[in-house]
């Protein structure tokens, strides 16, 4: 019988797979990679757990978690290639290899979907995709920010948990991303 | 034109939002996840601390929003009513409603964040305290037997607590000698209790020996001592009660006397017992010489010396001995109503 520890984890699983997911996709624009590293997230979450240590807020902690990964993952990256993760996002999204890999995904396993489901799936994931590229513009230290804030609804508080920063930085980085944007959809009216 | 932006941003969030995972990539991600965590229990012998998810104690709502103004107005007053009580209670004497609040709560905060031997020298003080509300009592004609006997309680209390120290024990002698008037007031009235509890008591109880476990033996046989008793070193040679080191008075033999006197024969006739030797007696021996009279007496003396503090102790030596001497008393009564009722 599952001890009430791993019933509180699985649950958690259930209720930020989903955004830890795209906040993965957001820093590694690959949907596959993505995929893995949301794994490697639970899996080191549970070891964390598994020591004894307690947890405060369990969505932030989850976000820490996969922020680490990431970062663990960039360095991998690093070591093999020459590309950065800021070089990975200044050349842009590869946007159809993600949509493919969803679709293959969705393809080999939705057993009663019919065709008409996965076109609107499909189609649903290309706006969302769209809406990240569109964040994907921001420089990067306001992206993170931005899309914790703007896309996953969390707290300022949180944000900070997440990141390490205080509020305050958080605050500022938000109100600069902001403005960022503005010049960019001013740019794209010109 | 940030709040166009922020409005942007959120229908740009909306729409990302729309980036999940598909039903079968969400499930075979859960599974893996499942099968670890399976795997990989708690370890039993560090549990894992509960995760607090983010959800309000039940614990610390008493003090959330709702409840805060009913917690202020506790805690007001608390502070003025109970601050108040406890001001009060700062003069208050045995007899008084507050007089509990001053012993029971004033004088056990106090001390709290003191060292031991400070709080030794400041239980000397109180004990100094008891004697004043003594005099105060006296002097209003309140001193009765009911307040004396919460006073020597309490009065008792600080003393065994100021005899932790040579340092308080020197505070406790000159506490009571700064208040040697109060506190041969209180020796007086204590001499007075006493002595009318020992006039009650039945002669025999008084002049109460040896204890009626211990056999005599006679020649040749050897000596059983009782099994509930305490052992001391105690030189037997027949030669008076001098040899037990204990004063008796000339006019009535002592209770201790009697029982050497009873024993010596059968010390000198038996061979199992050598004139010095190592001895087990009951303990009623060592108290035989305790008893209220002989106490009362040495009081008496202590009084003559103004040795008060001295004679406090010994006066209530003497009462708490007639105490039990009565309940003897009592009890023996009853032993003999009872033999002589018709079997």
């Amino acid at each position: 019988m599952a001890s009430n520890l791993e019933q509180i984890f699985i649950k958690s699983y259930k209720e930020n797979a989903d955004a830890l997911f795209r906040f993965c996709f957001l820093k590694v624009s690959d949907r596959e990679l993505a995929k893995d590293l949301l794994q490697d997230v639970f899996l080191r979450a549970w070891q964390y757990l598994q020591k004894g240590n307690s947890v405060d807020n369990m969505k932030s902690f989850l976000f820490s978690v996969a922020r680490n990964a990431v970062i663990d993952e960039y360095r991998k990256k690093k070591s093999t290639t020459s590309t950065s993760l800021d070089a990975l996002f200044e050349e842009g999204f590869d946007f159809a290899a993600g949509a493919t890999g969803f679709a293959g995904g969705a393809s080999g396993a939705s057993g009663g979907m019919n065709g008409g489901d996965m076109i609107s799936a499909l189609d649903s994931v290309r706006d969302g995709e769209r809406a990240m590229k569109f964040l994907a513009t921001l420089p990067k230290k306001y992206r993170e920010a931005i899309h914790l804030q703007y896309v996953e609804g969390l707290s300022l508080g949180e944000i900070s948990e997440i990141t390490g920063e205080s509020s305050n930085n958080i605050s500022v980085r938000i109100h600069r991303g902001l403005e960022k944007l503005r010049e960019i959809l001013k740019n794209d009216h010109e | 034109m940030n709040n166009e932006i922020e409005k942007k941003l959120q229908d740009v969030g909306k729409i990302a939002r729309r980036t999940t995972l598909s039903p079968s990539e969400k499930n075979l991600i859960f599974k893996n996840v499942d099968a670890f965590v399976r795997n990989n229990p708690i370890q039993a012998a560090n549990p894992a601390q509960p995760i607090k998810i983010n959800r309000p104690s039940p614990y610390f709502s008493v003090f959330s929003f709702q409840y805060r103004h009913a917690f202020s107005f506790a805690l007001i007053v608390f502070v003025v009513f109970g601050g108040g009580t406890s001001y009060a209670a700062a003069d208050a004497l045995p007899g008084d409603i507050l007089y509990s609040v001053k012993v029971g709560l004033n004088e056990k905060i106090a001390p709290l964040f003191l060292s031991d031997i400070k709080k030794a020298t400041y239980s000397a003080s109180l004990a100094g305290e008891r004697l004043q509300e003594a005099a105060s009592l006296a002097a209003t004609g309140n001193l009765d037997d009911q307040k004396i006997a919460i006073i020597e309680e309490q009065f008792e209390k600080q003393e065994s607590k100021a005899a932790a120290s040579a340092e308080s024990e020197l505070v406790f002698e000159e506490v009571l000698k700064k208040n040697e008037s109060a506190l041969s007031i209180l020796v007086e009235k204590k001499r007075e209790s006493t002595a009318a509890l020992v006039a009650s008591l039945p002669p025999e109880v008084v002049s109460e020996t040896a204890p009626e476990t211990f056999k005599i033996p006679s020649a040749g046989e050897p000596v059983n001592f009782p099994s509930d008793s305490k052992s001391i070193e105690t030189d037997m040679t027949p030669s008076g009660p001098a040899a037990f080191g204990i004063a008796s008075s000339e006019s009535e033999p002592a209770p201790i006397e009697i029982f050497a006197k009873k024993l010596a024969p059968a010390v000198e006739q038996s061979p199992t017992v050598n004139t010095t030797a190592s001895l087990t007696v009951t303990s009623d021996i060592s108290t035989a010489s305790s008893t209220p009279a002989k106490l009362l007496e040495k009081g008496d003396r202590a009084v003559e010396a103004k040795n008060y503090g001295e004679a406090f102790k010994l006066y209530r030596k003497a009462y708490d001995a007639a105490n039990e001497a009565s309940a003897k008393a009592n009890v023996d009564k009853v032993d003999t109503a009872l033999d002589a009722l018709p079997k």
